[in-house]
């Protein structure tokens, strides 16, 4: 099962808000300045933080709680900056039913507009049934 | 091997919920928690993820170093207000973590740089 495509962009703001909920000082996060000086094009996208764009997804499939986090595995590919489009696409697999317990796989991968890909980030769960 | 430390507010946790759309009351409302079997509000994993790597980062990487590739598996859980302890192990391409709480492993894997 997928999600339809979906495209979206990081703002700076989002960046921002996003290091200091961390208490991230890195100074790569601070403006498009800073992050020049180290050599970067612009403010890159925090390694983890390509996972919160599973809000902008509408995800066909619905998990009965309990919804626990079991494994992350997370590869950037290259690395993304704010103010560039992606285009991602979430699938469920691996989908097996223990008991009461339902263990699945979500992946994301996420495109820049020339078709490259970015960031994958494979999310193992285990929750009630899944609908 | 190094150990680095830090630890999760409600604070954090709501801020975290509100940027990432993910409310899962897991996360935000203790009774619901106990109702699954926790002891309290569980940090996102993925907040957990985010602030492994901002300590390692911040500890012991020059700012322009990123990873390729990080996994951590989530051996039990890390509840909000809790100090965990990551030791940290320097290897060939990156680094092993494994992230220590009350005397239990909450956190396990590697963050190749």
């Amino acid at each position: 099962m997928k999600t339809k495509e979906t495209s979206f962009i990081f703002h700076k703001e989002q960046v921002q808000k996003y290091i200091r909920i961390l208490g991230d000082s890195n100074p790569i996060y601070e403006s498009e300045e800073s992050a020049r000086k180290f050599g970067l094009q612009t403010i890159p996208i925090p390694p983890a933080m390509p996972m919160t764009v599973y809000q902008s997804f509408e995800i066909p499939w619905l998990m009965k709680p309990p919804v626990i986090h079991r494994k992350q595995q997370c590869i950037n590919h290259q690395q993304m900056f704010i103010n560039e489009t992606y285009t991602g696409v979430i699938s469920l697999t691996d989908v097996v039913v223990r008991k009461k317990y339902t263990f699945s796989k979500q992946t994301l991968l996420l495109y820049d507009t020339t078709g490259n890909l970015c960031f994958s980030g494979i999310s193992h769960i285990v929750s009630g049934e899944i609908l | 091997m190094k150990e680095l430390q830090f630890f999760i507010t409600e604070q954090e946790v709501k801020r975290y919920a509100e940027l990432s759309g993910d409310h899962n009351p897991i996360h935000l409302d203790e009774n619901y928690a106990k109702k699954y079997g926790f002891s309290g509000k569980v940090v996102h994993g993925m907040l957990t993820t985010a602030k492994v790597w901002s300590v390692l980062s911040n500890g012991l990487l020059t700012s322009t170093n990123f990873p390729k590739e990080y996994e951590l598996a989530f051996l039990s859980p890390v509840y909000v207000g809790e100090l965990v302890t990551l030791h940290i192990e320097h290897e060939t391409n990156g680094f092993k973590v494994e992230g220590m709480c009350e005397g239990k492993m909450v956190v396990k894997g590697y963050i190749m740089v």
